[in-house]
Order: C-alpha cells, then sequence, then structure tokens
C-alpha cells in the first residue's frame, strides 16, 4: 500500500520538476545596437541593463515580450506608445520591475533611485511629447 | 471508525456556522462617484455599458453585484480578497481623477487584458458565465478605446 502510494507520488513529482524546468529564465542578451529610438543614450543604458533581457525580440520569456517589446516599438500604435510609456514610468517607479526573480539572479542590474527618476521623468516627458504631436 | 467519522464530521458543521459571524464588508455604494467611467462617459452604447458593467465592475469599481453564495463564508473571504485586489489595481470610479497621460494608459491596457484574455479572470467566469465576453464584445471595446483615447489626445 505504501509503495503504491510513493510509486504514484514519482510521476507526479516529475511533472512539476519538469514544469519548473520550462520556467523562463532570462539570459543576458547583448543588443542594444538593434534598437534605435532615438532615445536618450542615459535611458538607454538603463533600459539595456534592466529591461532588454526580457522585453527583446530575442528574449525567451514570452509573457514579458507580449506585454512589451522594444524591438517592436516602432510599429505600437500612437495611443499604444503612451500607454507603455506611462506603464514603464509606473511598474519602474512602484519597483515592480525588473522584479525580485530577475534581481535575485542578476543583483547587478538593479536600478538605484536616481536610476529610477532618470527613467520615470524620461518615460513621463516622451509621453507628453506623443500626446502633443 | 463510524464515531470518529460523526464527531468530525460535527466539528466540520460547527465550524461552517461558527466562521459566518465573521463577515466581510460589502464593497455596496449609494452614492455614484462623479469620477465613475460610465459616468463621464454616459454617451457611450448601451450594449458596451452593459459590458463593462457584468464584465468589469463587481472588482473594478465601488459597487458589486453579489451572487447568493457571497455572503457564504468562506467563499465571502475569497471574494472580498478578490475585490480588494482589482480595486486597489484598478478603479473605474476614479476615472476621471487621472490625468490625460494615464487615462490612455488605461484605455490601452482595457482593450489589451480584454483582448489577451487576462481579464475577466478565467476563475470569475467560471461562476459568471454572463461576463464572458464574444470577439465581437472585445472588438467592440477596443474600438471604442481606441477612438476615445486618441480623442484626449487630439484635444490637447
Amino acid at each position: 500500500m505504501k509503495k503504491t502510494i510513493l510509486i504514484s507520488i514519482i510521476p507526479v513529482l516529475a511533472i512539476f520538476l519538469f514544469i519548473a524546468a520550462q520556467s523562463p529564465t532570462p539570459a543576458p542578451v547583448q543588443i542594444t545596437e538593434d534598437i534605435d529610438l532615438g532615445w536618450p543614450e542615459d535611458v538607454m543604458t538603463l533600459l539595456d541593463k534592466a529591461c532588454f533581457d526580457c522585453h527583446t525580440a530575442d528574449a525567451g520569456n514570452i509573457k514579458a515580450k507580449g506585454s512589451l517589446n522594444f524591438s517592436k516599438w516602432e510599429g505600437y500604435k500612437l495611443t499604444k506608445k503612451i500607454s507603455k510609456l506611462n506603464g514603464i514610468s509606473e511598474e519602474v517607479k512602484e519597483k515592480n520591475m525588473p522584479p525580485n526573480k530577475y534581481i535575485k539572479k542578476y543583483p547587478d542590474n538593479v536600478l538605484t533611485d536616481e536610476e529610477i527618476t532618470v527613467i520615470t521623468s524620461w518615460a513621463n516627458a516622451e509621453a507628453d511629447k506623443l500626446m502633443e504631436e | 471508525m463510524k464515531r470518529i467519522g460523526r464527531v468530525s464530521l460535527y466539528i466540520l458543521l460547527g465550524s461552517f456556522i461558527f466562521i459566518q459571524f465573521l463577515r466581510t464588508e460589502k464593497n455596496v455604494s449609494d452614492e455614484v462617484s462623479p469620477f465613475d467611467f460610465l459616468e463621464v462617459n454616459a454617451d457611450m452604447p448601451d450594449m458596451l455599458q452593459a459590458s463593462f458593467k457584468t464584465s468589469c465592475y463587481d472588482c473594478h469599481s465601488n459597487n458589486t453585484n453579489y451572487p447568493w453564495y457571497a455572503h457564504l463564508a468562506p467563499f465571502s473571504w475569497i471574494i472580498d480578497q478578490h475585490i480588494r485586489n482589482g480595486k486597489s489595481e484598478m478603479n473605474f470610479a476614479g476615472y476621471e481623477t487621472l490625468d490625460d497621460r494615464h487615462k490612455i494608459g488605461l484605455l490601452d491596457e482595457i482593450c489589451e487584458a480584454v483582448s489577451d484574455s487576462t481579464m475577466p479572470p478565467q476563475n470569475y467566469l467560471m461562476l459568471h458565465r454572463d461576463a464572458i465576453l464574444t470577439p465581437e464584445d472585445i472588438t467592440a471595446i477596443c474600438e471604442w478605446t481606441e477612438t476615445e483615447a486618441l480623442g484626449i489626445i487630439r484635444k490637447k
């Protein structure tokens, strides 16, 4: 009886392990040169450090790419661009992004408070600029 | 063995009755917020108004339309938690207090969330079949939010 239970648990555990292994782990990619959106260099450096590993075409994180993909930026509608800039500003300010899980893995990629301000003030100004155009 | 079964049944029943006394505060407000999304957009087609009301407002407004089981613990606790989370994420009652940039952001996110089926959540839809949005509903929502967002930009 005990043995049967034990045996039936093993495949369940195996499935869990399999799922765990499948979950996306960001791999650092160097793609700044491919993305040229005319944004200030200091902002690009920060985005490259803290965002591009998951939010660009080469990233393996499908969910992150789906909600924001800098490689597709030029293709976004005007309203989408404003919305995404607003979202970047909010998520970075609230420290929801970059996620804790990512920071744990890549502690060097954490944004300092000054860097957060650089991103949020740029994103807000950029959104306002797009609204004026 | 039989006795243990009966005793545990009593304990279970007793705890079920006991937890009914741990009430949660209901998300029901008598006053209509003048900043409410549907109030300020009263010119929206009725069909769309209805979609927002049945598919979003239970968790994203100050007025929840409670089903009967929502008064029973422990369901009331779970529902209460869902509403809390929904409102802290976004509350339609305060729409008009947002600045233009946040409004555009919200309008775009509404379209995005219903398009990729993030909203309404699957567990909510299991018990609220009428809240399911058809592809036509989703198209109508996105056309409206896009027009509205562009209108905000143009007005500037």
